[in-house]
């Protein structure tokens, strides 16, 4: 059963003469006691933003008050941050052709974590790395590593690592691939001698098959 | 016969879409925020909108339309519909529209969400102010 949207705080209305409010649909921008301090600030300067001019003294006050500044002045969270990192990390991963690669059932878990079996219904992004490890079936140390190799993207939220849909393509792609291919990659992206050796050796291969043709 | 709800735009009302993953529209739903992103879109950094509506064409045409480096689906599985007048829009491309800012700049959404939408397994869900009153 999927829960409604709501926003913890009064939104502006689509015609900008009220807001929508835990499932209400008021006229105007009044104050309202019973409500939460937080909120009646919002109302505030909602009202301030677009009937200026039928603010209430209290409402001016709630606007000359701390809270507000403070309410103008938020920061995203670093989940946020996270999908916003994601977002980029996204289109590389579509660049490279990793979703390309992927089954359609596997872009479905990618699209919607929770339609996988193994997984509850009310799984939603970012993963924990628990939740990775039951949807792509690779071991949480395989995972660590490739994220530490910067091979699966991962983002810090506190002391735990959080998991966006970028990393489960990547990673449901790695989790199939050979252990030897995977240490090839680490090796070339730490650079140094045998990267070097390797470029070498791929860049002979890909004049070979540039000769045969396609 | 019950009537089918209607949404705001769909009775005249100009709004603005930003399009993204349905969780990322979620937590912007919960914070109310937007950072702009480090790296710039084609028109330079800032926040990008549209004013194609959900549902009005199919996902490859709007995945072209928004992303000239491509995306998979999952990033239009949720949209951010904001108030005409939010910002300062500068038309770009065909329907396509920017709100110039600097790499990593928080905008304040709070007093121009209208509300979003997520589409999960093909249904779109919307928030309270997504929906007309009931007459």
């Amino acid at each position: 059963m999927e829960t409604s949207l709501q926003s913890p705080m009064p939104l502006v209305r689509a015609d900008g003469e009220g807001y929508t409010y835990a499932g209400e649909w008021i006229d105007g921008f009044a104050d309202r006691p019973e409500l939460s301090l937080p909120v009646r600030v919002r109302l505030a300067r909602l009202g301030e933003r677009y009937v200026p001019k039928k603010l209430s003294v209290t409402q001016r006050d709630l606007l000359a008050s701390p809270m507000a500044e403070r309410d103008a002045t938020r920061q995203p969270s670093a989940e946020s941050d996270g999908f916003q990192a994601n977002a980029q990390e996204m289109e590389r991963a579509f660049e490279d052709g990793v979703y390309a690669e992927l089954t359609p059932e596997q872009q479905m878990w990618v699209a919607d974590p929770s339609s996988h079996p193994a997984l509850a219904e009310d799984v939603r992004y970012p993963l924990t790395l628990g939740q990775l490890h039951v949807l792509t079936g690779a071991s949480e140390r395989q995972l660590r590593h490739w994220s530490d190799e910067e091979l699966v993207p991962s983002h810090r939220a506190g002391a735990h690592r959080r998991y966006y849909s970028a990393a489960v393509a990547r990673a449901l792609l790695l989790a199939e691939t050979a252990p030897q291919q995977v240490a090839t990659l680490i090796a070339l992206r730490q650079g140094g001698e045998s990267a070097r050796r390797l470029w070498a050796l791929i860049g002979g291969v890909g004049r070979s098959l540039a000769d045969v043709g396609p | 016969m019950p009537t089918r709800t209607r949404l705001v735009w769909e009775h005249g009302t100009r709004v603005k879409f930003h399009y993204t993953e349905h969780e990322h529209a979620v937590r912007i739903l919960a914070e109310q925020m937007f950072r702009v992103p480090d790296k710039p879109g084609s028109a330079g950094p800032g926040l990008y909108v549209t004013t194609v509506q959900p549902r009005s064409m199919p996902d490859e045409k709007l995945l072209d339309l928004l992303f000239a480096r491509g995306r998979p689906v999952i990033a239009i599985e949720g949209v951010v519909v904001l108030r005409d007048d939010a910002f300062r829009w500068r038309r770009y491309s065909h329907r396509s529209y920017v709100h110039s800012a600097s790499p990593g700049e928080v905008l304040d959404l709070s007093l121009a969400l209208i509300g979003v939408g997520v589409r999960r397994r093909g249904n779109w869900l919307w928030s309270d102010g997504i929906y007309l009153p009931p007459t």
